[in-house]
């Protein structure tokens, strides 16, 4: 074994760990997640994944990270007490953002507040023209009266965004060293680092939402760097972004914001690699844990990405997995409203206290409360790690739930799933429905330790008629850490001007960025042969605002090259909006190099061995469906193998996650071992689609 | 057609239109559409009823469907062809302004005419007297730049180069005016596109069932939202400040709501004639504003399209403010008359369903006009923008503050992009203390934008309103601060200007633009003082008026 690659995923309630060794075996580990510090769940289940593998502490080789650190801050707003520091005359324009307002016809939409107060928006005396010329050049002394009075005033990080920095960062730079000065170590997030492109709303409101959850990321990255160390893993550490590339621990301490959006992509690229080895080429993802539901879609192989997108109404400007979330999962607490409805969510019990059934001091109802009282769970989860106590689930169902609505325990159970559903099937529609697709032409992957409880029921509601539940879900998106390609992506700015760019020049930049990605892959020992180098022009017509990526291979850049770019161009242009305008100069805005890795992982997912082709149970016990009890069968996913088939009610028991296959649904299983359920009454529909096509 | 196909159809048809947007949006060459996004985008059936918009400006899409339809009476509907594409500016075929050029297609499928796709979107110059169009001294709307009547402006898929020729030689800028015109006609290419897909994909008997059957889901929503209102007649006014040219008096703006049973009517009898200066409206921009307010009264959610206005009676006298005749000016008619028909119908409705209503905003769009010709470059420059203020009230929350309201929602342009292309330095631009109307829950703030002058003959154009009668509160709330337009020249000097006006600047001259906020609702002395001592620490409010206005010493 010379090599053991790690992927670590942090979500809400589990910490899930997935190891690959050398010959492509694949090995997890689930844990609780430690909420006050994520990092101990994650070296508690990398010490249960090693010991279970048999594998000394050294022989890990990297360790690939998926967190949710930053997102949470931004989420429970408890982020850094954060200023900002902008040109005399500006500081409410964090505030006004682009004057406009995300609901239209709602007289009682209101935009989220601003994460900086306007007290703590501070105008420096200092002005940067258009054309970068320094019209007065920062006072720093008074400047660092400012920072000394805001440190005093219990102030934890600064964002510091002047005008027209991106054409000339000097005077943010002054900025910086003079708060380095005075405070060495203080977290300061400068806006021609973070997002170094015009439109100051934009890059002031970036760099803002990079202060504001950057010391918690960067407290959490050094303190799990530095419990690896201890614990002699030695390895590089990767964090995943927004985008579904990996990025070093030491960049994503500073750039935090790129991971804002990091969250559920592991899952994400899981499906898409699915996606790649499956015939299911169009996929509906659910990662459903213990506080959120996360939609992402597969359309052709290939998940969406976007480039603008908004978080918790404010908007971000970097490229990430196109994904919905809502606050449902399997610690959503069930409650009455004023007006005596049940309701569930948005706010979560989450690990710590947790469901009432994990017996860590939760006292309210959660949505897995609701599954253990209906026998969808059984009386242990991770193979009898955890014992959940079901009595007083029930108990605390019937006190606060089912006593005020004059129903059995059964019957509010029941209600409270049904309430969630409801609120995920509006999440999937957000995905798919509203976005013109037809979730029925889909396969939905329910992931994550809770997705399979309920996928059949969210199937039946939006009438998808196929469930496909892949091996280990609540690994799944630990898993997709590890095939998440290698990636790093290279740009810099050459704003010309067609009859001024200079052809030389653009070679040049291209091998000084080719040389940055080498001294990066140095450092994370990638070896050239592992990834491909792609060049890519952003280019437009001149006077447009928004262009076109167009690749240029990898030759010398020569008057040949740049014809072929700019005719690609005008193709593309053409293909895209259906005209081209061959008499408008164009203008080239940035050069992009993208490394890519090429490893392909397909091998290390094995295929299964065919199995009899009838599954049995390993007990027969009664579960809650409809109103009624009904003889279930419990089956062991590990004994599961290549065409077994059987027909729900059942319950697919597994290290981490539970399966749960409704009344008169059938189950087979792939050759991947991946369980496919053709949802009861849907049949019918899924043969005319086939029909019609 | 079951429940889930329609609801599939239903955001079939609005992502053509959001991705008819990106398209315009993203090939466009002039700031005000590239950065400030005024631009609208549609689909429509055979009768250029709108089947789906976009989430663009609530003036555009209200009108836009008077705007096809009008033009489908001047054309002969049976020589259209596939690629073709059809222009018009005109207001009294069913437009705004001018400088709102309309640009539509027929979208064919299997040989026969199925839907329309459109945009509207405005120009940064049309012609006429001065750059950017807009004057608000014009008298008839030949002062207000080139009319197009209908025009195939593309001929099944061909350009027209001499209409093209045309447009470019009655405009100032243009090669911006050029690559916008071309934005608007990818826009439509992809949105015909898209929907002969969705044709081929689900069958275009199945499409074309889904529009009606959507036409009449929304109708059907709409009147069970009717139906809650209590019965009633419920009347209001309000008045703009004169027209800028030959009236500085109130003009009225009247409006009987009459509500009760699955209908509503809205009679604008009582409304003033309409005026020499260019604030008419046509009926079609006066149904526009009836839409938006009584969807933002009644269920916000409901789909717009021609359902969903099925049982609306309206009554705009002819020749009246808000059903003006040819050759009327209607240049700042969206801007600021369209803004003043909102307050009047929430005023309306306000007696009805108190709950669901706002206070005044700031009353007008607060339209700035910059222009000139820069000798260096031979070459003219304009750009124009509106400058938000602050939001009304609500009955349970604080008004927004800086933020465009009603009728549109185009974006600022900006301080980074108007230092570019205009020879303008932006001083400051912030929230504007004080100037919010107090109440239990206060208006939102106006806004405050400095403008520094770069070069000498920089002509000016302002078109604002409710600088004299300030916007309204409601349930005891107080009215906001008036908007306010100030040039100090470079000398000293200080002149105040008036709601409508042209200036012309020389290089060091600065213009103070400082927009209304929004009125209150409720009693100001009922606020809370957490939430006042936050405002008065955050320097909007000052003690002075927390004492004032708020009876609360700090």
């Amino acid at each position: 074994m010379t090599e053991l690659k790690l992927g670590v995923d942090v979500g809400g309630t589990f910490t899930d760990v997935v190891g690959i060794n050398g010959a492509g075996e694949v090995f997890f580990a689930k844990t609780p997640s430690t909420p006050q510090d994520q990092s101990i769940g994650v070296l508690n289940g990398i010490r249960i994944l090693l010991e279970q593998m048999g594998a000394p502490a050294d022989s890990v080789t990297s360790v690939a990270h998926g967190t949710t650190v930053a997102t949470n801050t931004l989420l429970e707003r408890n982020g850094a007490v954060t200023a900002l520091i902008t040109t005399e005359g500006f500081r409410d324009v964090l505030h006004i953002g682009r004057q406009s307002r995300p609901e239209l016809y709602d007289l009682h939409a209101r935009k989220p507040e601003p994460l900086i107060p306007r007290r703590l928006r501070l105008e420096a005396k200092e002005r940067t023209l258009h054309n970068g010329s320094l019209l007065v050049q920062l006072d720093v002394e008074d400047l660092k009266r400012k920072v000394k009075e805001l440190i005093a005033a219990h102030v934890e990080s600064i964002a510091v965004c002047f005008l027209h920095s991106y054409a000339n960062p000097e005077n943010e730079q002054r900025a910086l060293e003079g708060i380095r000065e005075i405070a060495p170590d203080f977290p300061v997030s400068v806006s021609s680092e973070i997002l170094p492109e015009f439109r100051e709303f934009e890059r002031m409101n970036t760099t803002v939402l990079n202060a504001y959850v950057q010391p918690r990321m960067q407290h959490y990255v050094s303190q799990l760097r530095g419990r690896l160390d201890e614990n002699d893993i030695c390895a590089p550490l990767t964090i995943m972004q927004s985008s579904g590339g990996m990025m070093t621990d030491q960049v994503s301490a500073s750039r935090s914001v790129n991971t804002l959006l990091s969250g559920p992509a592991g899952g994400a690229l899981a499906a898409e690699f699915l996606a790649r080895i499956t015939p299911y080429r169009n996929i509906i993802t659910g990662d459903l844990g213990g506080t959120s539901f996360d939609v992402a879609v597969v359309q052709n192989g290939k998940v969406g990405i976007t480039g603008e997108g908004v978080i918790e109404g404010f908007p971000v400007k970097f490229p990430h997995i196109d994904i919905t979330t809502i606050g449902a999962g399997g610690g959503s607490v069930a409650w009455l409203d004023a007006g005596g409805a049940l309701r569930v969510g948005p706010r979560s019990a989450g690990a710590v206290p947790g469901p009432v059934c994990y017996s860590k001091g939760g006292e309210e109802p959660a949505v897995t409360d609701a599954h253990a009282v209906l026998g969808r769970v059984g009386g242990e989860l991770l193979g009898g790690a955890m014992k959940l106590d079901i009595p007083a689930a029930r108990r605390a169902i019937e006190d606060r739930l089912a006593n005020a609505l004059h129903m059995t325990v059964e019957e509010a159970a029941e209600g409270i799933l049904r309430v969630a559903n409801a609120n995920m099937v509006r999440a999937i529609r957000v995905m798919t429905v509203e976005k013109g697709i037809d979730p029925r032409k889909f396969v939905l992957m329910p992931y994550g330790g809770a997705g399979a409880l309920h996928a059949v029921d969210l199937a039946r509601a939006l009438d998808i008629p196929t469930v496909v539940i892949p091996v280990a879900p609540g690994n799944f998106s630990a898993f997709g850490l590890l095939v998440a390609p290698i990636r790093y992506d290279e740009a810099c700015t050459y704003h010309k001007h067609q009859r001024d760019v200079d052809l030389d020049k653009m070679e040049a930049l291209f091998r000084a960025l080719e040389e940055t990605a080498r001294e990066e892959m140095e450092r994370d020992h990638v070896r050239r042969e592992e990834v491909d180098f792609q060049r890519k022009v952003d280019i437009r017509y001149f006077g447009q605002a928004y262009e076109l990526t167009v690749e240029v291979g990898d030759q010398p850049v020569d008057r040949t090259v740049w014809q072929q770019l700019v005719e690609e161009f005008s193709r593309r242009h053409q293909q895209s909006y259906g005209f081209r305008k061959d008499d408008d100069p164009v203008e080239i805005v940035s050069l992009r190099l993208s490394v890519v890795g090429k490893t392909d992982h397909t091998a290390l997912y094995a295929k299964s061995r065919p199995g009899t082709g009838s599954a049995e149970p390993v007990q027969i016990r009664p579960a809650y469906f409809s109103g009624k009890w009904m003889q279930t069968g419990i089956f062991d996913r590990a004994r599961l193998k290549a065409n077994d088939r059987f027909t729900g009610p059942a319950i697919v028991a597994e290290h981490g996650a539970t399966s749960v296959i409704g009344p008169g649904d059938q189950a087979w299983v792939d050759e991947y071992r991946n369980i496919i359920v053709t949802i009861a009454g849907r049949e019918a529909y899924r043969t005319a689609v086939a029909s019609a096509e | 057609m079951d429940a889930i196909t329609l609801e599939v159809m239903r955001n079939r048809f609005f992502a053509i239109t959001e991705e008819m947007g990106a398209a315009l949006i993203r090939t466009a060459y002039s700031t005000n559409i590239k950065d400030r996004r005024d631009c609208s985008c549609a689909l429509f059936n055979v009768e250029g009823d709108t089947i789906a918009q976009a989430e663009h400006i609530p003036v555009h899409s209200g009108v836009l469907p008077w705007g096809v339809k009008g033009a489908l009476k001047h054309i002969d509907k049976a020589a259209l062809r596939p690629g073709d594409a059809i222009m018009h500016n005109d207001p009294f075929i069913g437009g705004t302004h001018l400088p709102d050029i309309i640009i539509f297609s027929p979208i064919f499928y299997q040989g026969k005419l199925v839907a329309f796709v459109g945009n509207l979107a405005h120009h940064v110059d049309v012609g006429g007297k001065v750059p950017g169009s807009l004057t608000p001294d014009a008298t008839e709307i030949f002062h207000e730049g080139i009319q197009f009547p209908p025009v195939k402006i593309k001929k099944e898929g061909t350009i027209d180069p001499e209409i093209f020729g045309m447009f470019q030689a009655n405009i100032r800028t243009k090669y911006e005016s050029g690559g916008d015109l071309m934005a608007q006609i990818a826009a439509n290419n992809v949105g015909a596109k898209r929907f002969e897909e969705l044709c081929s994909e689900m069958g275009a008997e199945l499409v074309l069932e889904a529009v009606t059957e959507l036409e009449n889901y929304c109708d059907r929503r709409m009147a069970a939202e009717l139906e809650k209102l209590p019965a009633g007649t419920f009347t209001f006014e309000d008045f703009l400040e004169g027209d800028g040219v030959t009236t500085q008096e109130p003009l009225r703006i009247r409006a009987a709501v009459t509500t009760g049973g699955p209908r509503i009517k809205i009679d604008f009898t009582g409304t003033c004639p309409q005026v020499t200066g260019p604030l008419n409206c046509v009926r079609p921009m006066a149904l526009a504003c009836i839409y938006y307010v009584v969807r933002a009264m009644t269920d916000p959610t409901i789909p717009p399209n021609s359902g969903t206005y099925r049982r609306f009676d309206v009554i705009t006298p002819e020749g009246s403010l808000v059903n003006a005749v040819y050759p009327a000016a209607t240049g700042s008619g969206n801007s600021i008359t369209c803004q003043r028909l909102v307050d009047v119908l929430i005023g309306a409705l306000a007696q009805a369903v108190p709950e669901k209503a706002c206070a005044a905003a700031c009353g007008s769009m607060n339209g700035i006009q910059l222009g000139g010709y820069d000798p260096k470059s031979h070459s003219y420059f304009a750009n124009g923008e509106t400058v938000g203020g602050g939001y009304g009230a609500t009955w349970d929350q604080d008004g927004t503050s800086g933020v465009n309201t009603h009728m549109t929602n185009t974006r600022n342009t900006p301080v980074e992009v108007l230092e570019n292309i205009m020879p303008v330095k932006v001083i400051r631009y912030g929230l504007l203390p004080d100037s919010e109307g107090p109440g239990l829950h206060r208006g939102g703030f106006g806004i405050q934008r400095v403008l520094e002058f770069q070069t000498d003959e920089v002509d000016c154009f302002i078109a604002s309103d409710r600088v004299a009668a300030p916007p309204w509160g409601l349930s005891g709330g107080g009215s906001a601060r008036g908007a306010r337009f100030t040039v100090k020249r470079a000398d000293g000097r200080v002149e105040h200007l008036p709601s409508k006006a042209r200036v012309r600047f020389q290089k060091n001259d600065r213009l103070y633009i400082e927009t209304s906020g929004g009125g209150g609702w409720g009693e100001p002395a009922q606020r809370d003082r957490a939430a006042l001592l936050r405002d008065v620490e955050d320097g909007l409010v000052s003690r002075e008026r927390a004492a004032s206005e708020y009876k609360c010493q700090l």
